[in-house]
This record gives C-alpha cells, sequence and structure tokens, in this order.
C-alpha cells in the first residue's frame, strides 16, 4: 500500500474478471476528467471530490446492483486509476489506505471511487447535480450526513442536503444528530421528501 | 391473569407500540410474466430463498430476471388498533400501512403503501415488486403502520402523538435472490417445521432431530413448534443479544448432531475401510485424524471403526469424540460472547 511498484497487466489478470452483466461505462470520460484533476489539483485537496463526483456518475453506466460488486470498485481504484487514490488520500496507515483502495459494499464512505459515484447517486436528480455539487463543497456535509443510515434513504438526504447546504458545521453536526435521534420514534422509509424536509427545517431552525 | 405471547410483547418506545402487531404473510410470487409460485412456506419460517428460481443457467453471467413480485396478506387486527390508538381515533385510524423494502447490499431503502389513512383493521392484499437493477443478495421485507397526523388532545398520553411515528410492525422476512458465490451444498440439508404436527418428527419439546431416514442424505429437523427459539434461529445480524444467544443454540444443537454423525459414520466403515456415502466420508476426514492423533486418515478410520464395535473401547472413543467436539465447535468462545451481552460486562 505504501511506495511504488509497477503491476504488469500479466500479474493483473490473475485477479480481473468480466463483471455480470456485462456494464457499460465511458472511461474515456472518466480518464479524461481525472487526467485534469491530477494536473489542476493538489495532493490530498478535498476539491478534487466534487470536481469528479458527477463526471464519475455519469461515465459509468451501471444499476445499484452492478454498483453493489465490490470488484468493480477495486479495479477502477486498484487498476484503472491508482494514481487518483493516491493524489486524493494520503497515506496515514495500511488500513486506511486499504479501504480507500478495496473498500466497497454497503460503506459508503470506504472506497474512494465508490463513495464519489454513492453519493453522487443519491443526491442527484436526472441531469440535475446541484445538490451533489452543494455535498462535495461542505465536507463537513460529507462527513456527517453520509456516515449515517439515514443517507441510505434517498428522500431524507436529498432534503437533508438541500436544508443545511449553506449552514455552518456546528448547525450540520446538530441537525444530522438529532434527526438520527428523532428516527427512534420516526420510521424512516415513511417519509416523503417533503414530510423528511418539514422534519429536517424545524430542527435547523432549532439548532440555528 | 392475562396470558401474553410474544406477539404482544411492547419495546421500549415511550408509547404504546406493537412489535408483533401486523401480521404478515407471503404466499406466492411471479418472476417476471411467469407462473405464480406458491411459497410454502414453514411456520415461523422468514427466509425465503428465491435464488435458483431467479439464478441464470450460466453461472458467471447475471441471472436472467428483471422483477420478482411477491403476493401476500397484511392483516392489522383490530387489538393493535385499540392497543395503539386513543378512543377518539379508533373508528378512523390516522395511520398509513407500507411495506418498506431494504437491501444492504445496494445502499436501497424504499416502501410500497399498502393503505393510506385512514387504515382500519381488516385484511389488506399485498404486492410487492422487486426490480432486478435495485437489488442483490438479500432484501429485507417489513410492515409498519405509522401515524399520519398528530393527535389534537390535551395532555400527556399512553399513545404516540406525533405524525410520521412508528406505532407498529410485523415480520421481517429476508428474501435471497442470490446466491453466495462461494455457497457450496451443504453436507446435510435442514429445515424448520413443527414436531407436533408430523407424525414422523418426535414427540415432546424436542429442538431438533437428525433424521436418518434417507441414508445417503441425512436430514436435521428444527423444531418450530417453539417459535422464540425456532425465530431467533433465523435471526440474521452479526450483534446483539438475538445473534448471540442463537450462535450458542446453534453450538448446542452442532455438537448433538456431530456426535451422531461421528458415531454413525465410524459404525458405517466396512473391511476395506470404506464408506458409502459422501457424508460419511467428509465426517471421518474432518475428524478421524484428530480423534487418532495421526496424519494417516485410513489409519484412524480403522480405529475408530474397531474402537465403536467393541464394547472394552466404546466409552473412551466417546470421551475423545467429546473432546475433540469441544475443541472444534469452541461452544466456550460463543458462550462468554452471550454473556459478555448479556451482563453488559
Amino acid at each position: 500500500m505504501k511506495g511504488e511498484v509497477t503491476l504488469t497487466d500479466e500479474q493483473l489478470n490473475e485477479y480481473v474478471e468480466p463483471m455480470p452483466g456485462r456494464p457499460t461505462a465511458d472511461l474515456d470520460r472518466i480518464d479524461s476528467a481525472v487526467k485534469q484533476v491530477l494536473e489542476e489539483y493538489p495532493e490530498y485537496d478535498t476539491a478534487i471530490d466534487g470536481a469528479l463526483a458527477e463526471e464519475i456518475h455519469r461515465g459509468l453506466d451501471i444499476t445499484r446492483r452492478t454498483a453493489g460488486d465490490p470488484g468493480l470498485w477495486h479495479w477502477l481504484a486498484v487498476v484503472r486509476y491508482p494514481d487518483l487514490v493516491r493524489h486524493r488520500w494520503e497515506y496515514r496507515s495500511e488500513e486506511a489506505m486499504r479501504e480507500k483502495f478495496l473498500g466497497a459494499g454497503s460503506d459508503l464512505y470506504s472506497n474512494a471511487i465508490h463513495r464519489l459515484w454513492w453519493i453522487a447517486e443519491l443526491t442527484s436528480r436526472g441531469d440535475d447535480y446541484s445538490t451533489t455539487d452543494a455535498v462535495f463543497a461542505n465536507q463537513t456535509m460529507v462527513n456527517k450526513v453520509f456516515d449515517r443510515w439515514f443517507a441510505r434513504y434517498q428522500p431524507a438526504v436529498r432534503a437533508m442536503c438541500d436544508e443545511l447546504a449553506d449552514e455552518p458545521s456546528r448547525v450540520i453536526d446538530e441537525t444530522t444528530r438529532r434527526f438520527n435521534h428523532a428516527l427512534t420514534n420516526v420510521q424512516l422509509e415513511g417519509l416523503s421528501e417533503n414530510e423528511a424536509r418539514e422534519m429536517i427545517r424545524q430542527i435547523v431552525a432549532e439548532s440555528q | 391473569m392475562t396470558r401474553h405471547s410474544q406477539r404482544h410483547r411492547t419495546t421500549t418506545l415511550p408509547f404504546s407500540y406493537r412489535d408483533k402487531g401486523i401480521d404478515f404473510e407471503l404466499d406466492s410470487f411471479t418472476v417476471d410474466d411467469g407462473n405464480q409460485t406458491a411459497l410454502e412456506l414453514n411456520p415461523a419460517q422468514t427466509e425465503i430463498n428465491l435464488a435458483s428460481a431467479v439464478s441464470s443457467s450460466d453461472s458467471s453471467d447475471d441471472p436472467d430476471w428483471e422483477t420478482i413480485t411477491l403476493y401476500g396478506k397484511l392483516r392489522l387486527p383490530e387489538e393493535t388498533v385499540q392497543a395503539v390508538f386513543p378512543q377518539d381515533e379508533r373508528a378512523q385510524p390516522p395511520a398509513k400501512l407500507y411495506v418498506a423494502i431494504r437491501c444492504h447490499e445496494t445502499i436501497y431503502r424504499d416502501r410500497v403503501i399498502i393503505s393510506e389513512a385512514p387504515t382500519t383493521p381488516g385484511e389488506y392484499n399485498v404486492t410487492l415488486e422487486v426490480p432486478k437493477s435495485t437489488v442483490r443478495g438479500t432484501v429485507e421485507l417489513r410492515p409498519y403502520l405509522v401515524r399520519t397526523e398528530s393527535h389534537s388532545g390535551e395532555g400527556s398520553s399512553d399513545y404516540a402523538e406525533q405524525k410520521n411515528f412508528r406505532v407498529a410492525s410485523g415480520t421481517l422476512y429476508y428474501v435471497v435472490v442470490d446466491r453466495p458465490d462461494d455457497e457450496e451444498r451443504a453436507a446435510i440439508d435442514g429445515e424448520r417445521v413443527r414436531f407436533s404436527q408430523n407424525a414422523h418428527l418426535p414427540d415432546g419439546n424436542k429442538l431438533y432431530y437428525l433424521d436418518f431416514r434417507n441414508e445417503s442424505r441425512p436430514k436435521l429437523w428444527i423444531n418450530s413448534d417453539h417459535p422464540r427459539i425456532a425465530e431467533v434461529l433465523q435471526s440474521r445480524g452479526s450483534v446483539g443479544a438475538e445473534a448471540r444467544m442463537r450462535d450458542v443454540i446453534l453450538d448446542q444443537v452442532s455438537y448433538g448432531v456431530w456426535v451422531q454423525l461421528l458415531v454413525r459414520a465410524g459404525s458405517a466403515v466396512d473391511a476395506e475401510g470404506d464408506v458409502e456415502h459422501e457424508w460419511q466420508e467428509m465426517v471421518l476426514q474432518t475428524f478421524a485424524r484428530n480423534l487418532y492423533d495421526t496424519s494417516d486418515v485410513s489409519e484412524a478410520t480403522y480405529r475408530l471403526s474397531d474402537d465403536l464395535s467393541d464394547p472394552q473401547t466404546l466409552p473412551h472413543v466417546i470421551q475423545r469424540i467429546d473432546s475433540e467436539l469441544q475443541e472444534y465447535i469452541n461452544p466456550r468462545e460463543q458462550l462468554i460472547h452471550l454473556m459478555e451481552e448479556g451482563l453488559q460486562i
């Protein structure tokens, strides 16, 4: 995980296999976005996330079913874009770096590329990525919203991200914590987006 | 004295709540435009394995289906409505009834509304569509009854008073739509069934029974006459009291099962040192060498066979088997987990 090793295609081929369903992707589009990021952004700059999330989400023509296959994200991080992973994430420990390359599955916060696609998937509305952009413009929101289980329910996460977009870290912290606590009594999937928004607005007002 | 069964348990919510206040039964399914197929679930069975019904002929490719539709019924009993709504709301309960659909692997949470407010007691038909594009692995289905309006009455109440508060829920079903990649066929089959309703199974309060009517493929029956135990055995979690208790019960069952399998397999060894059935070979391969502390499985198999057939050596080999199984199952580990969970230490 640390240092430099160049792996040949032959060394990698042993571990690479076709994906079920044969999903397609516009890898040229992602290649070019990644190249641009590597040239324009300094190492470990969190703004890299916002610059890439929409391109990665648009470039991968996949369903949630396919996105649930860890192999896809391992291939993208380890084989296709390892330089991007290292450029975005400073080596702090073997465990942390292993997660950025080999995480995936239901943990939204692990694999470096999986994380960008999923946050875009949960916050975009068709071609509108404005909520996705707002989320990545505020790292507190990324951390406090997507590390919680309610973030898996799209109506709630969209309402939360919209309502918190312009709020300071303290309010984001307090609102996500209190909303999560309210879900002890409130059944999450029963909420429409408007109902979630109504609850969140009330909590934001009380948290300011 | 009123006798309270498990279905009447409440949770620790600060208002009246019925954890099992909704009866939820799935009875059939279709795959795409195919015929409707009955599910034929055993009592207390909550895991529905549809992986083989939807699997692709080419195992390396994605299964060839688009939508699974599950059919069933939700019944909201009068007693649940009376328990969770104040008197003035019971005629027209301000509540909606829906089934939450969750899939851990695809970070998916959604719901299918079965009844909008008011939801009165009675039976409701359920049709749940599960598109392949949104799920993989196991899909969870659970019904909820949720308030749709805040209660306008005054003062503190034993009832949930705010809009969107959940007031009742029902059985959580696990629908398996994909077979794990590395799943091998188990050496013996297992099934849950009510012993009291099957003449070939033993009477009394047995927890399990290992059935050798088909010697080539023994079958383990778990007695679902004990719903609380059957429920715990079906729990899927890896943390919490239920999961800890499940692991301890499984250790207990597996000890008894292995003893029987080992004695049967050891007694079935022929003069050439062979056994007839695959499960017997598997059991001997797994245990015989350790029983006799030798790397030669043939030698160990002969010794086990001899020891089991001689009244002089039988007690000693049973002691060896006991010792080996305690090493193999390691019941101590799961017991400590359970104790830590139960005693909070």
